[in-house]
């Protein structure tokens, strides 16, 4: 029986699998809407893990965050007791998975944040991988120590068009990306779509292991991706 | 007439219908179909497939494979790159080409990779420092706090860099192979050059690459062993004309003007840079003198075979010291511009003139271990030397494709010297005043074919070269009183030598080397036809005529093994068959011997490696050892030779092993080499002492050994920023020499030491650089002992005042201390620079040595067999100058 399993074993590791495991920092530029100036608290980068093994892979949030509603009170400087309160709320999902598997061309998305009344809402959504139209660049640049060139594409996203500039490398051969973002000749370590700054800040590969990735469970109704976006804009 | 033809509707119709068709001819793609497998025959889906236009590299267009391993692309028809690559397996690259008919490649099949990734360490905590591969990227604004100026302070701040004594730059205490800026070798082993013309606010960041491999290198091994440091010009920087002139002036006319005029382009790159000064500064040093001379160290690349410098070469004076003079007027000039026209080919050409006066005084006392001079001679010594310098190369390379290279390569080197020695010499309480002329005139012109090309994984190599070098050499003595033991026919007595040699060299070499995915065997031959040819005539004396000539064909056949023993070691032997042929004046003799090396080298990863070699061979004396008659070399000393053949075979045995490791993480360095040179035959001197002649005499001995070792380590703290560095070397040589030919041995003992403390505070208003230096060099031979002792301990300082001016304090003692006599050299050395962050502008006032405003002696002990000598030189006094700095 140990010499079996023995053998599982090695036949196992020679798989020659890579796991590619990093962190990624999603940097808020502007706010959705307005084109004001970030607050300190806006300003705050959102940490996610990634992970990419065997053709799949899975995105989750890692930094502690939460909707957060600031509450003032502003008030007639000549009328006391005049008195208005206003509130500023800063929406952000306190639980995010995005799963990606090219083997069999799956997307989802699972979110769960709570909106301006601080009631938890959950969004599950199940897609086709988005694809993109790359145009490919001249431009290179190194990030993290990779050589990464230039590519650009315009996309349709909640009824606005958004151009987006992504710096991928051929020397990680993955054509993955973070966030919903992929299909280049090379992992994209880094995406600039004008709202938000994506990046890969650190990279690790693990030899010779396989990383059994799995699709989130969904906590409310499948949607599409166009459903989302839909859903949002008639909020 | 063309109006008409085109009103002619029938011809508009058909112009429109050849259009409206046209795009479908050009737009018609061809379909190429693909499977890829892994070694076990399973599919790989999600393979990155990218199609790369042969002649640019561009991307044309790109795939995955999908879930059966299969996938399509469409392409215009040409030829092109195929790039399959997969997480965990080896990248292949295919040539493909894609005519109009459809594509249906073979099963590709990707190998496991069990190297490729494993060694990118990724981005070390925030310390500036990314080591990926073989390639360590420096961001240098994390070192730096805005009082550096050239390129030079740059480099000492950068954990693992250094700049050694002679200015060369060094890597983890050894030096670096290539300097490139932007990618180019525009300096070659001229660092000097770009650290201190480069200034810091031009310099992006800074590439430390291991294995580097030049633009004419086409081997399929990936290890070639050289060590590149590249540094990165800013944007705003390139592709225009910068530069800066910089002047000063001083009291006692002292002055120095310098400039630079850069443009790095794309396809251009360009570099001038003219210095002219009488502070004593010289931008040559002994170094650049062999590197840009020994022409053999070009065409020769399996290990030079002869003794190259003899007692008859004389080196420009200049070369040997650049303070130990009382003053000295430099004009230099330096040229370089690297030329891509297009991506096959590369133009290089580089250029200097360098122009030298100064004066030396000395004065020296010569003790002889000798029994027959009884009195020790006095000397009173002064040298006025004029040398003209020029050097102009010009290499082409041009690479039709990745897999062959053709490189031709030029050179001429021109150096002509005027020197004037006046020396009063009291031998006995008689004085002789004594002047010698001397004018050396040396040419030599070389040029060099080579072509390379892999053939399939192996690599096929031929080179042809030629090299002519011509000494032309008069000497003329008169003195006082009788010298050298001469037969002066009249009261005066005057000596006139003339000294011709030339050298006619014609070289063929030829090599192939098999590589298997563990082993490498590599077969060459070398075939080298050498006519050497020496006239000497002094008075028309008998004794003092020679004519010889030496022709020699040389053919050395060869084979090397590489075996990888394990991931990390890696074990190479090899052996030569070497025949040589003798001509020497119409005397033929025939000799041949087998030649040895063997070499272990560990690689423990990028940063921690350790090898140990064994090399054994032999070398043949060249004709300046083999004159009969006596040639004059001062006016006390005669050189003949006793009874060096030109047959004969002179073996030397060399072992020497190295280990370095870097951590980049820790910012820690550390190094060690030793090698130890054994020589059971080597080219000696007998010498004979009398009054007023010293005859030195080439004779074989029988030991000539040399041992030296070397430790470094550097360390830079997490915590603090403070970096310790500490070296430790140690020289010992033993020979034999022989005295009225009785054999003596001589030693030398060196050992040294350099140990510093560095701050590297980013905001903070003064960082310091402590530093102690310690030398001691003993001789020994039979009767005498002499030793020198150096110490030198030191305090730089450098600061802010405000955010334009920096101020810089250099201070240290030299304590001299020999056999008799102690001194002490305080040297003090301030400057202020004033600049504006956006100003064209930068001002100085500079004070160096400035507790030395009037001229200066040092002690200095030199010594060889059968005497020593004490020596006190004037040394350069120091200054006090104003000066300024214009960009363009």
């Amino acid at each position: 029986m140990k010499k079996l399993s023995l053998i599982i074993l090695l036949t196992t590791s020679l798989n020659y699998a890579q796991t590619l495991k990093g962190i990624i920092t999603i940097n808020p530029l502007i706010g959705i809407g307005d084109e004001t100036e970030l607050s300190e608290k806006e300003k705050k980068p959102i940490y996610t893990s990634y992970t990419f093994s065997n053709n799949k892979s899975i995105q989750e949030l890692i930094s502690n965050e939460s909707t957060s509603v600031d509450t003032i009170i502003v008030e007639h400087p000549d009328v006391e007791g005049l008195t208005m309160k206003t509130t500023k709320a800063i929406i952000r999902s306190n639980k995010l998975i995005i799963y990606k598997d090219y083997i069999n061309d799956v997307f989802r998305l699972e979110g769960e944040k709570k909106n301006r009344q601080l009631i938890t809402e959950n969004t599950s959504i199940k897609d086709n991988i988005p694809t993109y139209n790359w145009t490919l660049q001249n431009e290179t640049q190194t990030i993290i120590g990779y050589t990464c060139k230039k590519a650009t594409a315009e996309k349709i996203s909640f009824g606005r068009k958004q151009y987006i500039t992504a710096w991928y490398t051929e020397e990680i051969p993955i054509s993955d990306g973070p966030k919903i973002y992929n299909g280049l000749p090379g992992l994209i370590l880094q995406v600039d779509n004008k709202n938000t700054l994506i990046k890969f800040e650190k990279l690790k590969f693990f030899k010779d292991t396989n990383t059994e990735i799995e699709a989130p469970k969904n906590e409310s109704e499948l949607i599409s991706i166009n459903g989302f976006q839909l859903q949002m804009m008639n909020k | 007439m063309l109006k008409k033809i085109l009103h002619n509707t029938v011809l508009k119709k058909q112009l429109f219908c050849f259009f409206l068709f046209l795009p479908n001819f050009i737009f018609c793609q061809t379909k190429i179909i693909g499977l890829i497998k892994d070694s076990k025959q399973d599919v790989i889906s999600g393979a990155n497939i990218i199609l790369k236009k042969a002649e640019t590299g561009l991307i044309s267009t790109y795939t995955t494979s999908n879930i059966t391993g299969e996938f399509e692309l469409l392409s215009k028809p040409g030829s092109y790159i195929l790039k399959i690559s997969y997480l965990g397996y080896k990248t292949i690259n295919q040539n493909i080409s894609i005519t109009t008919s459809n594509l249906q490649l073979d099963t590709i099949v990707l190998a496991e990779n069990n190297t490729e990734l494993e060694e990118i360490i990724l981005k070390a905590e925030n310390n500036g420092i990314v080591q990926k591969g073989d390639v360590t990227q420096y961001k240098i604004d994390k070192f730096l706090n805005g009082t550096e100026e050239s390129l030079k302070d740059i480099i000492t701040k950068l954990p693992g860099l250094g700049i050694n004594e002679s200015g060369k730059i060094t890597a983890n205490g050894k030096e670096i192979d290539r300097l490139l800026i932007d990618g180019e070798n525009l300096y070659k082993s001229q660092h000097q050059l770009a650290t201190e013309n480069i200034s810091s606010e031009m310099v992006k960041n800074a590439e430390l690459i291991r294995n580097y491999k030049d633009f004419e290198s086409i081997t399929p091994n990936s290890k070639t062993g050289l060590t590149a440091l590249n540094i990165n010009i800013k944007d705003e920087f390139k592709n225009k004309f910068t530069g800066h002139v910089e002047t000063h002036v001083g009291i006692e006319d002292k002055y120095k003007i310098k400039g630079a005029l850069f443009n790095f382009g794309k396809k251009v790159k360009f570099s001038l840079l003219p210095n002219s000064n009488n502070l004593g500064e010289t931008t040559m040093t002994i170094q650049d003198y062999y590197t840009l001379t020994d022409t053999d160290a070009i065409s020769n690349s399996k290990g030079n075979s002869k003794v190259v410098f003899s007692k008859l070469e004389d080196l420009p004076r200049f070369l040997n010291s650049s303070t130990n003079v009382a003053s000295k007027t430099n004009n230099f000039i330096a040229l370089s511009s690297i030329i891509n026209p297009s991506e096959k080919t590369k133009i290089d050409v580089y250029g200097i003139i360098n122009h030298v006066k100064q004066e030396e005084t000395y004065n020296r006392k010569l003790v002889f271990n000798d029994t027959q001079i009884e009195q020790d001679i006095l000397e009173n010594y002064n040298i006025l030397e004029k040398n003209f310098f020029g050097t102009l190369q010009l290499k082409s390379i041009y690479k039709p494709s990745t897999t062959s290279v053709f490189t031709f390569l030029n050179a001429l080197n021109i150096d002509n010297t005027d020197q004037e020695k006046r020396i009063e010499n009291t031998t006995n309480s008689e004085l002789n005043n004594v002047n010698e002329f001397t004018k050396p005139k040396k040419t030599s012109f070389q040029s060099n074919l080579s072509f390379n090309k892999t053939i399939s994984s192996n690599l096929f190599s031929t080179g042809l070269s030629f090299k002519y070098l011509e000494t032309n050499s008069k000497k003329d003595i008169n003195a006082t009183d009788t010298f050298l033991d001469l037969n002066f026919d009249t009261d005066f007595y005057t000596a006139k030598q003339k000294l011709n040699t030339s050298l006619n060299e014609t070289n063929f070499n030829l090599s192939y080397t098999l590589n298997y995915a563990k082993a490498s065997i590599e077969l060459y031959n070398q075939s080298t036809l050498t006519n050497s040819k020496l006239y000497s005539n002094t008075n028309n004396l008998d004794a003092f005529y020679n004519k010889l000539s030496l022709n020699q064909l040389a053919t050395k056949n060869g084979i090397d093994f590489d075996f990888k023993i394990s991931k990390t070691l890696k074990y190479t032997i090899g052996i030569n068959y070497n025949y040589l042929a003798n001509t020497y004046n119409s005397n033929v003799s025939h000799e041949n011997f087998l030649g040895l090396n063997s070499a272990i080298k560990a690689q423990f990863s990028a940063n921690n490696i350790a090898d140990l070699t064994y090399t054994y061979s032999n070398k043949t004396p060249t004709i300046h050892f083999l004159n009969d008659a006596f040639i004059i070399k001062d006016y006390r000393t005669l050189i003949i030779n006793e009874d060096v053949l030109p047959n004969a075979l002179l073996p030397f045995h060399q072992i020497s092993a190295s280990h370095f490791i870097f951590k980049p993480k820790a910012k820690l360095s550390y190094i060690f080499n030793a090698s130890y040179t054994i020589k059971n035959k080597s080219i000696g001197n007998n010498i004979i002492n009398t009054e007023n002649v010293s005859v030195s005499k080439n004779k074989i001995i029988n030991k000539d050994n040399m041992f030296s070792t070397f430790v470094f380590l550097e360390k830079s703290l997490n915590t603090l920023p403070l970096a310790f560095s500490g070296s430790l070397s140690y020289s010992n040589t033993n020979t034999d020499y022989f005295q009225e030919s009785t054999s003596f041995q001589y030693k030398n003992e060196n050992i040294s030491s350099i140990v510093k403390l560095k701050s590297n505070f980013k905001n903070a208003l003064i960082n310091f650089d402590l530093g102690y230096k310690f030398s001691k060099t003993t001789y020994n031979d039979q009767d005498n002992t002499s030793s020198l002792q150096i110490s030198q301990p030191s305090i730089n300082l450098n600061g802010k005042i405000s955010a334009h001016l920096f101020w810089y304090l250099e201070s240290n003692i030299t304590s001299y201390n020999n056999n008799d006599l102690k001194r002490n050299i305080y040297n003090l050395s301030p400057r202020l620079r004033y600049k504006k962050a956006e100003s064209k502008w930068e001002f100085y006032i500079t004070g160096n040595n400035i507790l030395n405003l009037d001229n200066n002696t040092i002690l200095e002990n030199n010594s060889s067999p059968s005497y020593y000598e004490e020596r006190t030189s004037s040394i350069l006094s120091g200054y006090i100058l104003v000066g300024s700095k214009f960009r363009i």
